[in-house]
């Protein structure tokens, strides 16, 4: 599996790293 | 761990890893940068790991999620740190890393450097931060003879 096989499939869903920040910090607020 | 970290060891967090896959832009150009110099180590723990798939996979889907971990997995050196630790600054301490990539902001202010430096010698930035500052080159001369000679493996393979 190449990396370049991944981001390939990532790319279909539209995420932002607003997105990302805010999803790390709830999984970790929720420890 | 080495009282002194290593230059050439980093961590990204969390947030920086699930954004390496999901949205790109200075958080794939800073990985980018250790991906094609097979001299440099990204190290996480399971912990890390563990919160990276959790973020991929509420985002985007598990079993892309999975497969990122694996990819990840056999990227990274395994660090173990104790439960409860925050696992980016417990990674970064324990495997002896120089730089630990965040978009935290908890994590990259001035304020927080202030805090850390007393206890551990730890650069944290934004992958953007790192991407302009990390320099390959300059690090060679302390890891091989000769030029630099560039990027030594695909940074997407």
């Amino acid at each position: 599996m190449r990396w370049d096989d991944l981001f390939e499939r990532a790319a279909e869903y539209e995420v932002t790293v607003a997105d990302v920040t805010e999803a790390t910090e709830t999984l970790r607020d929720d420890v | 761990m080495s009282d002194r970290p290593d230059p050439t060891r980093v961590v990204a967090d969390t947030d920086v890893l699930a954004a390496d896959l999901l949205v790109g832009g200075a958080a794939r150009e800073a990985l980018d940068r250790l991906r094609g110099h097979s001299w440099t180590t990204l190290v996480a723990s399971d912990a890390l790991l563990d919160d990276t798939e959790a973020v991929v996979a509420a985002l985007a889907n598990p079993e892309l999620a999975a497969d990122h971990r694996e990819k990840l997995a056999a990227w990274t050196e395994r660090v173990d740190h104790p439960a409860g630790d925050h696992p980016g600054l417990a990674s970064a301490y324990r495997g002896g890393a120089a730089h630990l990539l965040s978009f935290d902001p908890s994590l990259t202010s001035v304020d927080a450097a202030a805090a850390m430096q007393p206890h551990v010698s730890l650069s944290v930035r934004t992958p953007d931060a790192f991407a302009r500052l990390f320099d390959p080159g300059t690090l060679w001369p302390t890891v091989g003879d000769g030029p630099y000679p560039g990027t030594d493996r695909d940074p997407r393979a």
